[in-house]
């Protein structure tokens, strides 16, 4: 990897890291467990869209590790980890088969996966069918965040200098 | 050109899983409310005829069954605390037809903003700790509809 490559990769991990840490500190919208805005998947629509899967997937990997340690949610580790490895898989196929246009469909997509990919293992932890329950809220609530995060990357693709 | 057809496909996807998620919600909310089947989406209080259904709220950690607690009128409101195995602890509350989780020490307390249930609708989850509490009719009501 050259150096140029890690210094813009290291330098979006600790954006991405920021971004989750001010979202964490934020209390949650609405008291149902997994929604949230999933703001740090700006910077990975925005790698996704700029550079490639596997620094996405790198990127990612050591946002989600990271912030759960800095940020005391170590055991939503497994949370997190299935549904953003989930919604980058996603949004990478996404991505390839709109030819990097309509990011904000992509995003859509991405939040969609996260929350299923969240329901699966709060399913296979907890083992009780109810939590099936909480699914179209989820969708919902990953459209609507979705849509909007998507809408943030691409103000963010706009303003960001091209060089870089 | 290809991929304004696929973002179509997509988009009409997208918007078909909003139609599904929100008719979803719509039936849950309507089986708790006007619903009389007693299985599912039940509510301990006063049924369409007038009658209260009994309730019962069990306790799951890890996929089992910890508790029972049936959830009565005239009962004294209690408290229970369960303990995960590395620790970790959820006191909940019984006050009458209503069960909440009032303390935790999980990082993000979603589980005591979901606040108070008293209806199937949809379980109290504490995630970190792998805690759901699931309302339910209780089993004799059941078995009284039957009859």
């Amino acid at each position: 990897m050259h150096t140029r490559n890690l210094s813009i990769l290291a330098l979006f991990s600790a954006l991405a890291l920021i971004i989750s840490g001010l979202e964490s500190a934020l209390p949650p919208l609405v008291p149902l467990p997994g929604i949230r805005l999933g703001l740090a998947n700006i910077v990975t629509l925005v790698l996704l869209y700029r550079y490639t899967a596997k620094d996405a997937l790198l990127v990612l990997t050591v946002r989600i590790l990271l912030s759960s340690l800095l940020f005391g949610q170590a055991v939503s580790l497994l949370y997190s980890l299935a549904g953003g490895l989930l919604s980058l898989l996603v949004m990478n196929g996404g991505n390839k088969l709109l030819n990097r246009h309509y990011l904000g469909l992509t995003s859509i997509l991405g939040g969609i996966s996260h929350n299923i990919g969240q329901i699966t293992v709060a399913l296979l932890l907890t083992q009780v069918p109810g939590v099936l329950a909480y699914l179209p809220f989820l969708m919902l609530s990953g459209i609507l965040t979705g849509l909007f995060t998507g809408l943030c990357a691409h103000f963010m693709l706009k303003f960001l200098p091209k060089k870089l | 050109m290809k991929e304004k057809k696929t973002a179509a496909v997509i988009t009409a996807g997208i918007l078909l899983t909003a139609i599904l998620s929100i008719l979803s919600i719509l039936i849950l909310w309507q089986s708790v409310f006007g619903g009389a089947d007693g299985s599912f989406g039940t509510t301990g209080s006063l049924g369409a005829d007038g009658s209260s259904r009994k309730m019962t709220a069990d306790i799951y950690q890890n996929g089992e069954l910890v508790k029972s607690l049936p959830l009565e009128n005239d009962t004294e409101n209690y408290t229970i605390t369960i303990y995960t195995a590395d620790g970790g602890s959820n006191v909940i509350e019984v006050r009458g037809r209503e069960i909440g989780i009032i303390s935790a020490d999980c990082p993000d307390k979603l589980c005591v903003r979901q606040g108070f249930r008293h209806d199937s609708l949809l379980p109290i989850i504490c995630l970190p700790h792998r805690l759901v509490i699931q309302i339910r009719a209780a089993k004799e009501d059941l078995d009284a509809i039957a009859e």
